[in-house]
C-alpha cells in the first residue's frame, strides 16, 4: 500500500537510505564505469526515468531520456542491479563485472499503462486531489483477487466490512455502509447498493486495472451522497503499440477447498485500438469455523467482461460490458424460523446445523446477475478542452432463495430486476494553476419484482428519474492545492407499495398516505405515489505544502442524500436474517457535515498520516432492530428505519517505518464513535478499535523473496444500544420469560497471518510469481460484531493460500 | 481566478425532467403460508367426534389490528377427565378471497364456508422434512403420543399428524401445535431439541373437566 497523494513509492526511500555506503572495503580495482541503455521490450523505446540502483553498493542513478545511465567508482566483481520503472515490476541483473563496460537492459514494460503520449482522463490525483486518496498497488490487488471487494479494501485504515456470513460484505469506510458509499467503475455508479444490508457489490474488481478508496465526499463528480466515501475502479487504456500481453492468476485456498482463476488478455494497436478480454472463475467450498462446518456457505462466481477502446489524443472511447453472475450459499443455522430459534443460537455455542462438508449451494441462498454496458467518448478540442459523454445501462437481478415447502420449493422468494440507464456530459477545461470541471447528467431507473414468488415484495416497483449537474474546480497556488465544488440532484420516483391492512392499521398509514390509495384489496391496500427530492452538496478542500516532507490538508463536504426506496418502503421477512424490516415512507433528505484533517509527514526513514475527522448527520438514516413481531411462524425481531441526528467522530492513523534496509513495519489504526447527537445514545453496527500491523523483510541476499507478518487486533465494541428482545419460551410445560440478547458485541480477538512471496521468475515467456500466504493462523475461534451472522456460527478458521500468478 | 471560473465554466442548471412515465400495476401476492389448523377429536369410550379449529384472524378494516401482530380466533378445547381421544390434524392455506377491490365493507364474522387449500397430503408427501409437535403448557396430566395408524416417515417416527390424548385429572392450559418443517431430529420433548423453522404455530386453550 501506498499513500499516493503526498509521497513517492517506498523504495525510494528505501533506496536513498544508504547513499554514503562505499566500496572501499574491497581491495579491488573499485574505479570502473558501467554504463547502459533500458528499453522496452516491446517497441524497443528507451525507457526515461528508470532507476537503476546497485545492491552491493547502494548507488542508485536514473536513466536519462534516451534511456541511458552510466554508474562509475564501481568494484570489479559480482553486482546486482535492480532497475524499477513506475508501475513496472522491478527487475533484477546479474553482472559480473572485470572492466568497465556497456550493457543494454530490456524492461517488460507491459504494465506501464499510463502513457504520457495518451491523455487520459484521470490521471492518479484528479479525482480527490486534496485528500488522502488510497490506493492498492497491482501487487496488493492481485494478492486479494480471491477475495471480493469489500475484503480486499478493508486492508486500508477506516474501511472495514459489513458482512453476512463468510461469502457477502460491504465495505464500510468511516463507520458508513451502502448508500453512502458510492462504487464507481469506469466512472460510472454501480446500481444495486440500495438492496439492503445482506447484499454485496455485484461487481468484480479484477475486471479493473486499478482500486483506489476516496474517504469522505471529496469529489462530487461522480456523486453527491457519499458522505462515508466512495471505491473507484478503472482500467487504463493500453499504449498505442502493437502488443498483446495478459496474466492468468490461480488462487487455491485451503479453508474452503476453494479455487479461483482469472485471466485477462489485452491487444494493443500502433493506432491506439484496443481490445481486452478477461473472465473469473470462482468455485469455494463451505467455509470452516475451527471447531465446525459452516454449513452452506459455498460460492459459486463468473464473470466475463470485455472493453473495446481507442487510445488517441483526440478522440477517446471506450466500450466496456460485463457479465457477473454469482451464486452465494447463506450459512444454514441462521434461517431460523422465529425469535426462539435466535434465542437457542445465541446460548449455544456451535450452530443449530453442522453438515458434513459440501460444495454445493442450497437454500438459504442469493443468486446475482449484473449485466453491465457503458461506452465512453472524449473528445479534446484544444488542450485544455476536454468534452466527454458517457451512457450506461445496468441490469441486475438479485434472487433469494428460502427453504422452502412443496410447490414453492425452487422459487425464490425474492426476485428484484433492476434496470439503470444513465447518461452524462462532461466537460473539463485546464488553465494555469486551475482545472474546471463540469457537467449534467439524467437517470432513469425501473425496478420490478416479480409477484410470483408468493412472498410480497421486499422491496416495490418504482420507477425513479435522476438529474442533475455539478461543478468542482482545481486550483494550485504556490504550495496550495485547493478544491471546491457544488453539485445539484433531483429526484423525481414513482413507487407503488402494497400495504398489508394490519401494517397499515398499525402505523396508521390512513391519515398520511390514506390520499395515495388507488386500489383496496381484502386486506392489502395498494398506493401509487410519487416523490420529489432535491438534494445539494457542497465541498471545499485545501491542501497545503508546510515542506516538502510535510502536508496538512483539511476537507469539508456537506452532502444531501435523499432516502433510497429500501428505506422508504422495504417491507418483508428476510429469512436468513431472521428479520422483519420495515421502511419508512415519511423519511426526507439526510444531509451530513464531513471534516477531515490529514496530517502527513515523511521523515527519511519514517513517515505517518494522522487523519482526524468528524461528521454531523442531520436526518441520519439508520435500521434498528425495534422489537418483535408475532407472525404464524411464530415471533421475528422488528428492523425499522428512522432519522436521528448522528455526530461521528474517528481518526484513521497511518505507520510506516524502516528502521534498516529490508525490513519495513507497517501499522495502522481505526477508531470510531458514532452516537445519536441528543441522547448520546451509540449507533448500531459501527466498526470497533482495530489495530493491523505487519513486519516486511525482503533481504537483500534473495533479491526476489519477500516476507510478511501481519497482525490485526480488532477491540471489542462497547459501545452498543440495546435492542434486546424478551420472549416466552416453555419449559417444563410453564411460561419462561427470556432475554433475547441481540445487541451484546463479541468478545475481542486478535489474528496473525504471513506471507511469502517469491518472483518474478522467468518461466517459458512468461514471468511467474508466487504467493503462500496464511490468514488466521493460529486458527482462532471469534466472532464479528459486523456480520450479521454472528449469533449463529464463529467466523472462518486458518486459511492458506497458495497464488500463482503467470504474465506474459 | 473567480471571474476565470464564472467565465470559463458552463454551469448548467439541472433539468428538472418531470416525466409523465409510471409502471402498470403490479399484481397483488397471495403469499403462502399455513394458516388455518383443524384439530379432529374422536373419543375412543363413544367414538363421539368434535372439532376444533385455529384460523389466522384475517385483518380488515372490520377487525382493525393496532399492534400489528396477527391474531387467532380464540379456539378453545373441552375434554373430559380420565379419558382417551384421538386426535387427528389437517393444516390449511385458507386464500384471500377476494382480490377485487369492491369488497369493502364485505362481512367476514370468521365463519368461513372455504376450506382453503389442505396442505395435509404435501406433509405426508414430504414426511422425512415434517413433524408436528404438541407443546403442554400448564397442563401437568395431559399426555399426547402418535396413535396407530399415524403416518409415519422413512425411519418409522410417526409425524404426529394422528395422535392420541389422554387425560385424567381436571385442568386447564394451552396446547400449542408447531408444524416444524426440516427438523433436525424427531426426537425430543421440547420445541428446542427439535430445531428446524415452523411453519405454523397454533394455540389452542384446553379445559379438562366434567361436563356440567
Amino acid at each position: 500500500m501506498y499513500i499516493n497523494t503526498f509521497f513517492k513509492p517506498l523504495k525510494t526511500v528505501a533506496n536513498s537510505l544508504f547513499l554514503l555506503a562505499t566500496c572501499l572495503l574491497y581491495a579491488q580495482d573499485c574505479n570502473l564505469t558501467l554504463a547502459g541503455k533500458i528499453v522496452s521490450l516491446h517497441d524497443n523505446t528507451p525507457l526515461e526515468a528508470a532507476v537503476v540502483q546497485v545492491k552491493e553498493t547502494n548507488q542508485n542513478v536514473v536513466s536519462a531520456k534516451d534511456g541511458t545511465f552510466v554508474i562509475d567508482r564501481l568494484c570489479a566483481g559480482k553486482l546486482t542491479l535492480v532497475v524499477s520503472h513506475l508501475n513496472c515490476e522491478d527487475q533484477i541483473e546479474h553482472i559480473d563485472l572485470v572492466s568497465s563496460t556497456s550493457i543494454s537492459i530490456v524492461m517488460d514494460h507491459h504494465v506501464e499503462l499510463l502513457d504520457e503520449v495518451i491523455i487520459n482522463t484521470d490521471q492518479p490525483n484528479d479525482v480527490a486531489p486534496t485528500t488522502q486518496l488510497i490506493q492498492l498497488t497491482e501487487d496488493e490487488k492481485e494478492r486479494y483477487s480471491g477475495d471480493g471487494l469489500a475484503k480486499t479494501i478493508a486492508k486500508f485504515s477506516g474501511v472495514s466490512t459489513l458482512s453476512t456470513g463468510s461469502g457477502l460484505a460491504k465495505p464500510i469506510i468511516h463507520g458508513m455502509f451502502g448508500s453512502r458509499i458510492g462504487i464507481v467503475y469506469n466512472q460510472t455508479v454501480l446500481e444495486n447498493q440500495q438492496w439492503g444490508q445482506d447484499h454485496a457489490p455485484n461487481i468484480d474488481a479484477n475486471a479493473f486495472d486499478n482500486i483506489r478508496v476516496v474517504k469522505g465526499a471529496a469529489t462530487l463528480k461522480y456523486t453527491g451522497d457519499n458522505p462515508g466515501g466512495l471505491v473507484i475502479l478503472e482500467s487504463k487504456a493500453p499504449s498505442a503499440i502493437d502488443d498483446l500481453f495478459g496474466k492468468t492468476i490461480l488462487n487455491t485456498s485451503s479453508n474452503n477447498y476453494g479455487l479461483s482463476l482469472l485471466s485477462s488478455l489485452t491487444r494493443s494497436y500502433g493506432n491506439g485500438t484496443y481490445i481486452k478480454a478477461q473472465g473469473t472463475y470462482k468455485n469455494y467450498g463451505d467455509s470452516r469455523a475451527p471447531d465446525y462446518v459452516l454449513s452452506n456457505t459455498a460460492l459459486n462466481e463468473n464473470n466475463l467482461s470485455l472493453t473495446v477502446g481507442k487510445n488517441d489524443r483526440q478522440n477517446e472511447w471506450k466500450l466496456f460490458m460485463s457479465v457477473f453472475n454469482n451464486e452465494v450459499g447463506i450459512l444454514r443455522s441462521s434461517h431460523v424460523g422465529s425469535v426462539r430459534d435466535l434465542y437457542q443460537s445465541i446460548i449455544l455455542d456451535i450452530p443449530r446445523v453442522v453438515a458434513a462438508y459440501s460444495h454445493d449451494v442450497n437454500a438459504p441462498k442469493q443468486s446475482n446477475h449484473h449485466l453491465t454496458t457503458n461506452i465512453q467518448y472524449t473528445r479534446t478540442t484544444a488542450a485544455n478542452n476536454k468534452w466527454k459523454f458517457k451512457y450506461s445501462w445496468q441490469k441486475n437481478n438479485r434472487k433469494e432463495f428460502d427453504i422452502r415447502r412443496g410447490e414453492y420449493k425452487n422459487i425464490a422468494s425474492i426476485d428484484l430486476d433492476l434496470s439503470t440507464h444513465s447518461a452524462q456530459i462532461d466537460r473539463q477545461w485546464t488553465g494555469t494553476n486551475i482545472s474546471v470541471s463540469t457537467g449534467v447528467f439524467a437517470q432513469v431507473q425501473d425496478n420490478t419484482s416479480n409477484p410470483d414468488t408468493g412472498v410480497k415484495r421486499l422491496i416495490p416497483d418504482y420507477i425513479k428519474f435522476k438529474t442533475g449537474s455539478y461543478l468542482t474546480a482545481l486550483m494550485k497556488p504556490d504550495r496550495f492545492t485547493i478544491g471546491v465544488g457544488v453539485r445539484f440532484e433531483h429526484h423525481n420516483n414513482e413507487v407503488q407499495k402494497y400495504y398489508k391492512l394490519s401494517r397499515w392499521n398499525d402505523q396508521n398509514y390512513e391519515q398520511g398516505l390514506g390520499k395515495y390509495v388507488t386500489k383496496e384489496l381484502y386486506n392489502q391496500r395498494l398506493i401509487r405515489r410519487r416523490m420529489f427530492f432535491n438534494t445539494v452538496s457542497l465541498q471545499g478542500g485545501v491542501l497545503f505544502d508546510v515542506s516538502p516532507s510535510q502536508q496538512i490538508g483539511l476537507n469539508y463536504s456537506m452532502s444531501q442524500r435523499a432516502p433510497d426506496i429500501a428505506e422508504l418502503f422495504s417491507d418483508g421477512l428476510h429469512h436468513s436474517l431472521a428479520t422483519i424490516e420495515y421502511g419508512n415512507p415519511f423519511l426526507s433528505n439526510e444531509s451530513n457535515h464531513k471534516f477531515v484533517l490529514d496530517i502527513a509527514k515523511k521523515r527519511g526513514d519514517f513517515q505517518f498520516n494522522i487523519s482526524p475527522y468528524l461528521n454531523l448527520g442531520k436526518n441520519f438514516i439508520i435500521i434498528e432492530p425495534i422489537g418483535a413481531e408475532l407472525t404464524v411462524r411464530g415471533a421475528f425481531p422488528v428492523w425499522e428505519f428512522r432519522s436521528v441526528d448522528a455526530t461521528f467522530k474517528g481518526v484513521d492513523i497511518d505507520l510506516l517505518y524502516s528502521p534498516t534496509k529490508g525490513i519495513l513495519l507497517k501499522n495502522n489504526t481505526s477508531w470510531i464513535e458514532a452516537n445519536e447527537t441528543t441522547s448520546k445514545e451509540p449507533l448500531i453496527s459501527i466498526p470497533p478499535l482495530s489495530l493491523q500491523h505487519s513486519i516486511v523483510v525482503s533481504p537483500s541476499r534473495w533479491e526476489s523473496f519477500s516476507f510478511e507478518v501481519n497482525a490485526k487486533k480488532v477491540f471489542r465494541q462497547n459501545q452498543y444500544p440495546n435492542h434486546n428482545i424478551e420472549l416466552d419460551i416453555v419449559e417444563d410445560r410453564q411460561y419462561v420469560t427470556k432475554t433475547v440478547d441481540i445487541s451484546t458485541p463479541p468478545k475481542a480477538y486478535h489474528l496473525v497471518g504471513a506471507n511469502l512471496k517469491w518472483g518474478p521468475y522467468d518461466f517459458l515467456s512468461s514471468k511467474v510469481n508466487i504467493y503462500l500466504s496464511v490468514d488466521n493462523m493460529f486458527d482462532y475461534s471469534y466472532r464479528n460484531y459486523l456480520n450479521r451472522l454472528r449469533y449463529y456460527a464463529d467466523e472462518q478458521g486458518r486459511n492458506v493460500v497458495l497464488q500463482i500468478k503467470f504474465k506474459y | 481566478m473567480l471571474k476565470h471560473i464564472k467565465l470559463q465554466s458552463l454551469f448548467i442548471a439541472s433539468l428538472l425532467i418531470i416525466t409523465s412515465c409510471t409502471k402498470d400495476d403490479g399484481e397483488p401476492i397471495h403469499e403462502h403460508e399455513v394458516n388455518k389448523v383443524v384439530l379432529h377429536f374422536t373419543n375412543t369410550a363413544d367414538s363421539s367426534t368434535f372439532e376444533v379449529e385455529w384460523e389466522l384472524e384475517h385483518i380488515d378494516n372490520e377487525h382493525a389490528d393496532h399492534d400489528g401482530d396477527e391474531h387467532a380466533h380464540e379456539s378453545h378445547i373441552e375434554l373430559a377427565p380420565n379419558s382417551e381421544y384421538t386426535v387427528e390434524a389437517k393444516f390449511y392455506d385458507v386464500g384471500e378471497h377476494d382480490e377485487s377491490s369492491d369488497d369493502h365493507g364485505h362481512d367476514h364474522d370468521g365463519d368461513h364456508e372455504e376450506e382453503g387449500e389442505d396442505i395435509t397430503p404435501e406433509i405426508i408427501e414430504e414426511a422425512d422434512v415434517h413433524h408436528v409437535f404438541f407443546e403442554m403448557v400448564g397442563l401437568s396430566n395431559l399426555t399426547i403420543v402418535s396413535a396407530s395408524g399415524d403416518n409415519k416417515d422413512a425411519n418409522d417416527f410417526g409425524l404426529n399428524l394422528k395422535t392420541t390424548w389422554t387425560t385424567s385429572a381436571e385442568e386447564s392450559g394451552e396446547v400449542k401445535v408447531y408444524l416444524i418443517h426440516e427438523p433436525d431430529t424427531k426426537d425430543g420433548d421440547t420445541r428446542a431439541e427439535f430445531g428446524g423453522e415452523d411453519d405454523v404455530i397454533a394455540d389452542f386453550e384446553v379445559h379438562v373437566k366434567l361436563e356440567d
